[in-house]
């Protein structure tokens, strides 16, 4: 083992390493922030010229990426309102609100900040524990996969804003347009209306664009949003993050980092689930005083640490067992497969100094992301001085182009423009567009597994109470929904009691 | 003043971005520099006019060399780029092979070959995609055998017709088998398989109806008289590990795909889909599902394509490309890092095995899913 170590650190620090790593988290860093690409997308464009580099660099790249991609998309979240990637859909929740408060760099950092915390924790759960969660991976059957839906559906309660009604019919509209396409079990289409295009459903990024960025663009046409405008240009001249807001931070840091890890080493989910799940568990532990919602710093710090905390651990199963967890990890598969690493069981006997050299790259990987996202965040934070105007401009162009990179079709533009007008027209009625996201998230997973689960029991329900990872789930879903009930009784008591003492 | 400019500066870059990415699914195998296109573009029209005449000469000397077998792969000189349409996800196998074969046609023409991943609708989207280009040995798509002969039963709205199509060679086929669990079930031959269904039901892991796996169990329960059904996944590498986890008892996949758990001793192959029995894994001879009695065959494929109107002189060339590339160390290089065992048969025998596949899911289907 420690020659292996030894061996690998050797492959690790090269003066080519340090370079392909630094560029491969820039360019995922841009690729998350722009809405419509996603580091998938960077990728598959980078793959082909990886198969000229050696192993290690070329690894280290692609990897760098996938984890830059994941801290860029909070940027767009949090200056424009619009997610560049599907996991950054829970940082905008309160990380818009900051910005419009004039905190868009404080935002920003304490994103930066959690995104390394996550990947961190991420990388080293991958480098020393990848074995043994691998071994919990394995267990998971339909039944555990609906029941962890259902926990993650639960998260509705808490982003529903004031009424749970709208909340749930938000998120049925979100299940209901995730099951147009191939059904997943009976192999039959649904809602495809005979357009091919439609065969593999409806995208899920193509909807999100729609729902956050076009049905704002519509608001701002209205003239709406004036007063964003005028609030957006007076940043605080305190805007930055204190050691006071990391020491605040960091218990809701090292949990969701943990939340992130453990969903993403199940595949088939990803950071999406985890971050919605992490917000959802800081939001339970609100302190008094603490507004999720309206602008509150561990609104970002949870859904930032654990979408990068899910990173990293989404190559567990892939390395270990050959399953690429989401599709980034599919990407990556192919990336292992062309240097000959053969992902499964057997890669860390046969490969061991190579894939602990991109192991440990992927822990260093993250500092660099760091000491890069510190500099050039006071770059982008100056997409908040762009006239309005202009700045609406240009994003419809992104948008749509972004949108027609999905699958090279237009058919994603009309979807995104649809829903745009049907999301803008919600919000006139005061429904909440994230539960439509985790509608569209997590549908698939709970109705594709409730299915094959019955299939497996003959029928009988009971399969749910029977397998103890199971029957844990859906105890946790039941006892969160009552306590985040409570909570947001008592919270709202407490702050109330709090905004009294202030004034 | 200054801030107008830095707002048109990030703006103008935000766009240069874009345009530099360009269309999501397609990742360039080369790299080109920026600012190529248009002088290459001029360059190609030009080339096409040469083309034209070039082939107009050649076409007698080609014929003669296609009769007798012996096309020279530079008797095709391509005017543009190799456009290499994948109806699977960037890093699958078969796309990782079509990035192989496209970096030869790269080498031997001095062409860039772009792979184009179009994925959806079981390879239909690509091959409308195919349909919509000129008829051109340089427009070129993977198929895969379920396109042509399972999509079009489950999904009438896949109207697609083998015979639109020429084919230049295969690319990969593999044997399908049948694994068990024998930590998790106790099974450890297809007699075991046999004693358990008599008092439990078959729970195997498949994809969805309209899927080689989900069809080859089909079929092999039905004629065995066993009373089976499917969890279904997205994909076999998840439905090894359904048995595996114990939550299946078997599962239908690629020999290769079982390699490592057949190695590992978590998983055994109890039986091969195949003509003749399968002795790739060390010390084990897996018997045929026809030995045992069921007559169900089936290899999985994946060919390269290409419209039905191409000139089948370039069409011949571009597979001398494809062997005489595949002798090089190069390619042995990267097969081997892939995984990847060739089968470049030629085209009469790619579209021999989609027929006799043709006419076995069709007899699948009427038997067992019409019902």
């Amino acid at each position: 083992m420690g020659q292996v170590i030894a061996a690998a650190l050797a492959n690790l620090f090269t003066v080519q390493n340090l370079i392909f790593t630094n560029i491969g988290i820039f360019i995922g860093i841009i690729f998350g922030a722009i809405p419509g690409m996603n580091g998938n997308l960077a990728i598959t464009v980078l793959l082909p010229f990886t198969f000229q580099m050696d192993t290690v660099p070329a690894l280290l790249m692609l990897t760098a990426i996938f984890f830059g991609s994941n801290f860029g998309g909070s940027i767009s979240a949090i200056l424009i309102n619009t997610p560049g990637t599907n996991a950054a859909a829970a940082t905008l929740i309160d990380g818009y609100p900051m910005c419009k408060k004039g905190q868009p760099q404080r935002a920003l950092d304490m994103a930066l900040v959690a995104s390394a915390t996550g990947g961190l924790i991420s990388a080293f759960c991958l480098l020393f524990f990848a074995p043994q969660i691998s071994k919990i991976a394995i267990t998971f059957g339909s039944p555990e996969y609906f029941a962890l839906a259902i926990f993650g559906l639960s998260v509705i309660a808490s982003v529903s804003g004031k009424s749970l009604v709208k909340g749930l019919i938000s998120g049925g509209l979100g299940i209901l347009l995730a099951t147009a396409g191939i059904d997943s079990v009976s192999g039959l289409t649904r809602f495809t209306f005979g357009n091919l295009r439609l065969y593999n459903g409806i995208k899920m990024l193509a909807v999100l664009l729609g729902v956050y960025a076009i049905a704002q663009m519509i608001g701002r046409l209205n003239r709406t949003e004036e007063v964003v405008v005028s609030e957006l240009k007076e940043i605080d001249k305190e805007d930055h993050i204190t050691i006071k807001d990391v020491k605040k931070t960091m218990p809701t840091m090292l949990k969701s980092s943990f939340i992130g890890a453990f969903i993403g080493a199940i595949p088939g989910t990803g950071g999406a689930i985890a971050s919605f799940l992490a917000y959802n568990e800081a939001k339970r532990c609100a302190k008094p005083g603490e507004e999720f919602g309206k602008g509150e710093i561990k609104g970002v710090a949870a859904p930032e640490s654990a979408n990068n905390g899910a990173t990293a651990a989404t190559l567990i199963p892939l390395l270990t067992l050959g399953i690429p967890g989401d599709v980034v990890a599919a990407t990556l598969l192919g990336a292992f497969t062309m240097h000959g690493l053969v992902v499964g069981p057997k890669l860390f006997s046969s490969s061991g100094p190579v894939v602990y050299a991109v192991l440990i790259g992927c822990v260093i990987s993250q500092l660099l992301m760091f000491f890069q996202g510190k500099y050039l965040l006071k770059v982008f934070v100056r997409i908040t001085h762009i006239p309005q105007d202009l700045l609406t401009a240009i994003l419809v162009v992104v948008c749509c182009a972004g949108a027609f990179a999905i699958g090279s079709s237009e058919m994603d533009v009309y979807v995104m423009l649809f829903f745009g007008g049907v999301a803008y027209l919600m919000q006139k009625v005061d429904f909440p567009p994230v539960p439509i996201v985790l509608g569209m998230v997590l549908g698939p997973t709970a109705e594709a597994n409730l299915r094959n689960s019955l299939v497996m029991s003959g029928g009988s329900w009971s399969i749910f109470v029977r397998r103890p990872v199971c029957l844990a789930f859906i105890i946790l879903t039941f006892v969160l929904i009552v306590l985040l009930k409570k909570g947001d009784t008592k919270q709202r008591k407490a702050t109330d009691r709090f905004m009294k003492e202030e004034e | 003043m200054k801030r107008k400019m830095l707002a048109l500066a990030m703006a103008g870059w935000m766009v240069f971005s874009l345009t530099a990415c360009g269309n999501g699914q397609t990742a360039p195998a080369t790299t080109a520099a920026p600012g190529e296109t248009a002088t290459e573009k001029a360059a190609d029209n030009k080339d096409t006019g040469e083309q034209e005449t070039q082939t107009g000469e050649k076409e007698e000397s080609d014929t003669k060399e296609a009769a007798s077998g012996a096309v020279s792969a530079d008797s095709f000189a391509p005017a543009k780029d190799f456009n290499i349409r994948v109806p699977f996800a960037a890093g699958g196998s078969a796309d990782t092979i079509a990035r192989i074969i496209g970096q030869g046609l790269q080498k031997t023409y001095g062409k860039s070959a772009v792979i184009n991943n179009l994925t959806g609708a079981n390879g239909a989207i690509a091959a409308t995609d195919l349909n919509g280009a000129k008829a051109d040995a340089t427009e070129l798509m993977v198929g895969g055998i379920a396109m042509f002969t399972l999509a079009p039963l489950f999904n009438k709205d896949l109207n697609l017709s083998m015979d639109d199509y020429q084919f230049v060679c295969s690319l990969v086929s593999e044997d399908q088998m049948l694994f068990v669990a024998p930590g998790n079930s106790g099974i450890e031959d297809w007699a075991g398989l046999e004693e358990y269904a008599k008092n439990n039901r078959v729970i195997y892991g498949a994809n969805a109806p309209g899927g080689a796996t989900h069809m080859l169990q089909t079929m092999l329960f039905g004629e065995a008289g066993i009373e089976a059904e499917a969890v279904t996944s997205d994909g076999s590498a998840k439905d090894l590990l359904a048995v595996a986890g114990g939550n299946v008892v078997c599962a239908a996949a690629t020999s290769s795909l079982g390699a490592q758990y057949v190695e590992e001793g978590t998983l055994v192959p109890i039986l091969v889909f195949s003509e003749e029995p399968y002795t790739g894994y060390e010390g084990i001879e897996v018997p045929t599902a026809k030995s045992l009695g069921y007559d169900v065959v089936f290899k999985t494929c994946n060919f390269l394509m290409t419209q039905k109107d191409t000139s089948p002189e370039n069409v011949a060339a571009i597979y001398q490309a494809i062997l005489d590339y595949s002798e090089t160390d190069e390619f042995r290089e990267l097969a081997a890092n892939a995984s990847y065992i060739p089968d470049l048969s030629d085209g009469e025998t790619v579209e021999k095995t989609i027929r006799d596949a043709e006419a076995m899911c069709q007899e699948a289907y009427d038997t067992y899913y019409v019902k």
